[in-house]
């Protein structure tokens, strides 16, 4: 699963992280004025919040490893990208 | 009943479900058309950084000057549509191709110019007789704010369910906010649905077309039309999952031979769908893994750099946006380029709703424009939605049908009469149908379904190497996941969303499994082991899907092949 890092000095309180995802990852806590990551396991890595933060507030660290898509489950044979055996 | 008892109500003249960019060129053209009408745009994510177009690479399929069109409208016939266009509209998009690019840049769409004022375009592969325009990826902020400027409203974060209906007409829409739960009724004289297409959630650029656009002009009663097309591929490193441009020009198996030297098709119109059924084979036959030599691919040494770099278009959000990727992939020590390993990646581009040349759907008061009725509107023939294999077709299509879609709901919108009413009752049964999910104690998460819908939807030798026997059994898959629907749990508003979108992804895979079954023959983007010739006696149809009664009504219609320039 990706991890999103959020560096809550740095934030301004803009929102265009919460506005800029388009998979509803983000929600954005009123009371303590901060953006949060609510649902990490959508997260798809497209970096467009780390783009959009205006203080460079977020990072996106990206699990190629363990990505959840695709699930390749060929018919006939097992098959995961990247462990194929030669 | 009180319909304002039910939820927030909003009445307008338009309502546009799905603002990405096929929702933002269909609401600026409907102003263009009727500037008093009153819009209302609903966004799931947030306008305008929901949809395809600010995660893809900005091409435009482009008819530059020197591209000869007629020869280009053959090419389409023969090789990506394979007879099953509507000629007619194939015509059409011909026509206002260039009319439409410059459309989109008088709305301040920004598309690449030199210094006298002449659009700037490349090919993608030197013989094809189309070419490739290109605008940056923010493209989608100069039509929001022009739209708005013009007194569209806009509606974010609330995820439209159901189509509501008075008679035979489509009256509007009616949601929920995925943040608080609201829900959301809009009434409207003409309704336009530009949802996208369905992409299963496994792309993850695309992850976010689930469908919701189809399945809810289903239940409404609209046809669907082109349903067995939607399972476009792309190859893709293995390592990185990154898609990978040219792939398939250069793929050789474990043993070292050249595949791509055994496909037929020397000159390919983009990817080759029979790129992927080739690997699928030689994985079956453990030749695997198959891997990609890019150094020897025109696409990924040539192609690629030119789009992607500013060396020709200066596009600063384009080269930002791709250059994070490649860079993280990079200290993640993972190669951009080279020879590596490659998969087919699903990408889906699921379509089919029925549209006519004013892209209305078959019921009353409903439009389709966009990816969401790209197969059903039936211009681009035997194949996925466009992009599909149309390079840049994504934009082409989204200009084309938008910019007819849009005036149009306007059109019918002033002729409609003013007693326009939603039935509260209606409302109300809708509403509680989608919220199912939120009283339940118990029950399956959706994530889970998603997980079982994409296993019935991305093998290869279910979705895109067809018979007879994969398909009924990748069909039994889809209709054990139907029988999970109704236990389906959400424990807020965002699970909420998921049930509500694997039930449309349930519905799109059973409507292509049901029309595969059908198409007994080989044509375009469907291949079918069992029949693997084109069948143009039996097969020269259009496949039409309709509910009836809870039931997949399924039908066909000739193709008017007969006043047609190109014929079998």
């Amino acid at each position: 699963m990706n991890t999103i890092k959020v560096d809550y000095d740095a934030c301004n309180g803009c929102r265009m992280c919460f506005k800029v995802c388009y998979v509803d990852v983000w929600r954005y806590d009123d009371e303590q004025d901060r953006p949060i990551v609510a649902y990490p396991e959508d997260c798809t890595g497209c970096n467009m919040c780390e783009l959009e933060c205006p203080t460079e507030a977020i990072e996106v660290i990206v699990d190629y490893e363990n990505r959840p898509w695709p699930p390749v489950i060929e018919r006939g044979f097992p098959y995961v990208p990247g462990r194929a055996e030669s | 009943m009180k319909l304002e008892s039910v939820g927030k109500v909003d009445v307008a003249d338009i309502l546009i479900i799905g603002g990405g960019i096929a929702g933002l060129v269909a609401a600026n053209a409907a102003k263009d058309e009727s500037p008093d009408a009153d819009i209302i745009v609903v966004e799931k994510a947030h306008v305008p950084y929901g949809g395809q177009a600010n995660k893809g690479a900005g091409n435009i399929n482009y008819l530059a000057p020197g591209d000869d069109h007629e020869k280009w409208i053959e090419h389409h016939v023969k090789k990506i549509g394979v007879y099953l266009e509507d000629q007619d509209l194939l015509r059409a998009y011909t026509r206002e191709n260039v009319p439409n690019l410059d459309r989109f840049d008088s709305w301040g769409g920004g598309l690449c110019r030199s210094a006298d004022g002449k659009i700037i375009s490349l090919k993608w592969l030197p013989y094809l007789p189309s070419s490739m325009a290109a605008a940056d990826i923010d493209m989608m902020n100069p039509l929001y704010k022009r739209a708005r400027k013009m007194g569209v409203r806009f509606i974010n974060k609330v995820a439209m369910v159901d189509l509501l209906k008075d008679g035979d007409a489509c009256v509007g829409g009616i949601g929920f906010n995925v943040v608080d739960g609201t829900c959301h009724i809009i009434q409207a004289k003409a309704t336009i649905i530009t949802t996208g297409g369905q992409n299963w959630r496994v792309q993850p650029k695309y992850a976010d077309l689930r469908g919701d656009g189809s399945a809810m002009a289903y239940r409404a009663g609209a046809e669907m039309r082109n349903c067995e097309f939607g399972s476009f591929h792309v190859m893709q490193f293995a390592r990185s999952m990154e898609i990978v441009y040219g792939a398939e020009e250069a793929m050789y198996n474990a043993k070292g031979e050249n595949l791509t030297a055994r496909l037929e098709d020397k000159e390919p119109s983009d990817v080759d769908p029979w790129a992927f059924v080739l690997w699928y084979k030689e994985m079956l036959a453990g030749n695997g893994p198959i891997v990609s030599k890019t150094d020897e691919s025109y696409v990924f040494t040539v192609t690629i750099p030119r789009h992607l770099t500013e060396e020709v278009w200066k596009r600063p959000v384009t080269t930002r946006y791709w250059g994070r990727f490649i860079d993280k992939q990079q200290k993640a020590g993972i190669p951009y380029g080279g020879t590596q390993e490659i998969f087919p990646g699903f990408v889906g581009e699921h379509g089919p709703i029925r549209v006519d040349h004013d892209m209305a759907a078959s019921i009353p008061g409903l439009f389709g424009a966009g990816a969401a009725s790209s197969c059903g509107s039936a211009w681009a023939g035997a194949v996925p939605t466009p992009p599909g294999r149309l390079r840049g077709g994504g934009f082409g299509v989204v200009f084309f049908t938008a910019m007819r879609g849009g005036p149009a709901a306007a059109r019918y919108a002033n002729a409609a009469p003013d007693s326009t009413r939603v039935d509260a009752g209606q409302a109300e049964s809708l509403k509680r149908g989608f919220m199912e999910p939120l009283e339940r104690e118990r029950g399956i998460h959706p994530l889970e379904l998603v997980k079982q819908i994409q296993a019935a939807v991305v093998p290869l030798g279910y979705c895109m190497y067809k018979n007879k026997e994969r398909l009924e059994e990748a069909l039994s898959l889809v209709l054990d996941v139907k029988a999970q629907i109704p236990d389906l749990r959400a424990t807020d508003f965002h699970h909420l969303a998921a049930c509500n979108e694997v039930r449309s992804m349930v519905h799109d895979a059973e409507l292509f499994y049901r029309a595969s079954l059908e198409r007994k023959e080989t044509r375009g983007w469907h291949i079918r082991e069992d029949y693997p010739e084109r069948d143009d006696a039996e097969f020269l149809k259009w496949i039409i899907v309709k509910d009836n009664k809870g039931e997949m009504d399924l039908s066909t219609e000739p193709v008017p092949i007969e006043r047609y320039t190109y014929k079998p």
